[in-house]
């Protein structure tokens, strides 16, 4: 949006077969993604995560807990992170219960290089995504939090439908002060309309008694 | 029943013929006839009623034998005018009181201390050996009392106050089955008709008998019948669970080095796609391709070398070596794994015979499914005991028992019904495999809650008789 440049994406690879590991590692490679891997899911906990898209491709029977366990555990820790499953048991139940909790793909080994590609893609796309919209709620943030007190509050009662003669009598304030204040709100938020105005109150959940 | 007809034949003709010479005294004569007329037809009504009655209850409690005694006896008092009776069975030895009525306490408590044996020297020791009725007019003078002093008699007379004693042996196919025996306190002999009487009786115990013997006999069949199949149905689940848990276990080991060889073969398509190509990395993948291949098909030959000539391959096997040999092997992963061991073995075993890569096999995947079971416990507190032992019905036996969360009761059992395969290097064989290896080697696996935490997996197999091959 300001030109930043993206974060590289990564895709991380949980599985304890050594000779799949390299061979996933090297397919994503191919395709210009950075890879890393890992032998189990603890090795993977302790690894920093970086700043940017990743997606985890993971089996479903790791040793010592099934993947679905592993999805469970994430899920509960807030790590989101888009999965995509891979089982060498063609488990019909299994896939049903990992799509239902949020997976990306459920891929029956052996599996075609272009689905785990594509799978693969779909969940770095999805995480951007998550991302951008985490970003942008932190960004207007940012903006609300360079208002004065009174302003946030101006915006809060703007918002939730109330005229400047309302918001004057409430606030025991002139109605060109209400106004200055609304006029100075608009131009900081960067707000084109009244409706983008609102829009954002309720991304930031100011809007009085909304 | 049969002799009534003659009697009456008789002593019609008895009539006429007196008619002819003594007119005179003739009406004071059928007098007297037509009462004892009167008196047999109501003794044969009251016989007809005692024997359909008991009939009756044959028919309504084919299980049960004694509420028929109970009403023979009863019957029998009453009609054959004794003071009481008992009903004996015999059990292949002896006879032994089952039912006895009016009989005193005492009697009764002697008869079933002590049954009748046979023997020639005693009265029912007679019947039982001869087969036919014994009747005593007069027990005080018999011979057997004063000079034999048959113990039985000597009871009867001197506990239950016996002097008249009649004896009718229960008969199946000539073999004393039982007997029913009626007694009087005073000198009075019975009847043949009285007697005749009783042996209807003892046919209509019988009968009861035999028709106890059939139905319990039916039941035990049903039962036994209904078992075995049972047991084929559940062997025939056995087996097709062992081929499913055999094929399930093959098509993993497969799928594994084959999803290896299709990533491989994309990433060096797309290497070579590159602008340069990037020959580098798609001989590296290349490389990798052909060693997944051969990883494939040694899925195979581990498969044949396990399963293929099962039979051919037995051999002494000393399981003390074995159980080093694998957790040797297995070193690097107790390391990786951070697990302690605990190995306690019995410094001589006898050998057993089998298919040493297949027991090997099955101990390595006890071995890693104790080592995965432990993955969520502390660090300090990962420890894996082994023991060989021999117990005292001459079979070893091999316990893995890890320090993990241990496995909930009720889902033990499953345990080796869900093929959970264990993956990575080797065979990967199921619990089900595992199980099937050890039942071929006429041995058994099982599972129970380790103390204080954990599981040991419990590997018993006979050992070798001497001389095997």
């Amino acid at each position: 949006m300001n030109g930043r440049p993206e974060p590289q994406p990564l895709v991380f690879v949980i599985d304890d077969d050594a000779s799949l590991r390299e061979a996933l590692s090297s397919l994503f490679r191919s395709v210009g993604l950075q890879v890393k891997t890992f032998a189990s899911a603890s090795e993977f906990l302790s690894f920093k995560m970086p700043d940017g898209p990743t997606c985890l491709v993971l089996d479903v029977r790791l040793p010592g807990l099934s993947g679905l366990d592993f999805q469970a555990e994430l899920a509960k820790a807030h790590i989101d992170i888009p999965i995509v499953f891979m089982t060498g048991h063609g488990d019909i139940p299994m896939t049903v219960r990992a799509m239902k909790a949020g997976a990306v793909e459920f891929l029956p080994k052996p599996f075609r290089d272009q689905d785990m590609l594509d799978a693969v893609q779909i969940g770095l796309e999805r995480d951007r995504s998550r991302r951008k919209n985490a970003d942008d709620a932190a960004k207007l943030k940012a903006i609300f939090d360079t208002l004065t007190s009174r302003e946030q509050e101006i915006m809060g009662l703007v918002t939730a439908g109330l005229m400047n003669k309302q918001i004057a009598g409430e606030l025991g304030v002139s109605e060109i002060t209400v106004k200055v204040h609304r006029g100075n709100v608009m131009r900081k938020m960067g707000a084109k309309s009244l409706a983008d105005l609102v829009r954002m109150a309720d991304a930031l959940g100011v809007r009085r008694g909304a | 029943m049969s002799t009534k007809p003659t009697i009456k034949r008789r002593g019609a003709a008895r009539v006429r013929g007196k008619q002819r010479t003594r007119r005179r005294a003739a009406p004071r004569r059928r007098e007297a006839t037509a009462a004892r007329l009167k008196r047999e037809l109501n003794e044969a009504l009251q016989q007809q009623a005692a024997t359909a009655e008991v009939l009756q209850i044959i028919a309504s409690s084919p299980g049960e034998p004694q509420p028929v005694f109970d009403a023979i006896l009863k019957h029998a008092r009453r009609i054959c005018d004794a003071e009481f009776g008992n009903i004996y069975r015999w059990d292949g030895e002896a006879l032994h009181i089952v039912a006895w009525h009016n009989t005193p306490a005492a009697f009764a408590a002697y008869r079933a201390r002590t049954p009748f044996r046979p023997g020639l020297t005693s009265l029912i020791g007679r019947m039982i050996k001869t087969r036919t009725v014994a009747h005593v007019a007069d027990a005080a003078v018999n011979e057997e009392y004063i000079k034999r002093r048959d113990p039985s008699l000597v009871a009867a007379i001197e506990i239950g106050g016996v002097r008249t004693y009649l004896g009718v042996p229960m008969l199946k196919d000539d073999e004393v089955v039982g007997a029913i025996t009626t007694f009087r306190q005073e000198v009075r002999p019975f009847t043949d008709k009285q007697i005749a009487l009783i042996a209807d009786f003892a046919n209509q115990a019988v009968i009861a008998i035999e028709n106890t013997r059939l139905l319990n006999e039916l039941k035990h069949r049903t039962e036994e019948l209904g078992r075995s199949v049972a047991e084929l149905q559940h062997e025939r689940a056995n087996k097709l669970m062992n081929l499913e848990a055999m094929t399930a276990s093959i098509s993993h080991a497969v799928r594994q080095p084959l999803a290896s060889i299709a990533s491989n073969g994309g990433a060096a398509l797309r290497f070579l796609r590159h602008a340069p190509p990037n020959l580098d990395e798609t001989r590296l993948a290349l490389d990798r391709m052909v060693s997944d291949s051969h990883l494939a098909s040694q899925v195979f030959d581990n498969i044949r070398a396990l399963f293929g000539k099962a039979d051919h391959g037995h051999e002494s096997i000393d399981v003390n070596e074995l159980a080093r040999g694998v957790l040797q092997s297995l070193g690097q992963e107790f390391e990786r794994h951070g697990v302690a061991t605990d190995v306690a073995l019995t410094a001589v075993l006898p050998p057993i015979m089998g298919h040493k890569g297949q027991l090997q096999e099955v101990l390595i995947n006890l071995v890693r499914n104790a080592i995965e079971a432990m993955a969520d416990v502390a660090d300090d507190r990962r420890l894996l005991r082994v023991s060989a032992e021999r117990d005292a019905g001459n079979q070893i036996v091999v316990a893995i028992e890890d320090s993990g969360p241990g496995v909930d009761p009720r889902q033990s059992a499953k345990l080796f019904d869900a093929f959970v395969t264990t993956k990575a290097q080797g065979m990967g064989l199921g619990l089900a495999l595992c199980r099937m290896i050890v039942e071929r080697h006429a041995g058994a696996l099982s599972i129970e809650p380790g103390v204080p935490r954990g599981s040991i997996f419990r590997l018993v197999l006979p050992a070798a008789t001497c001389g095997g091959t």
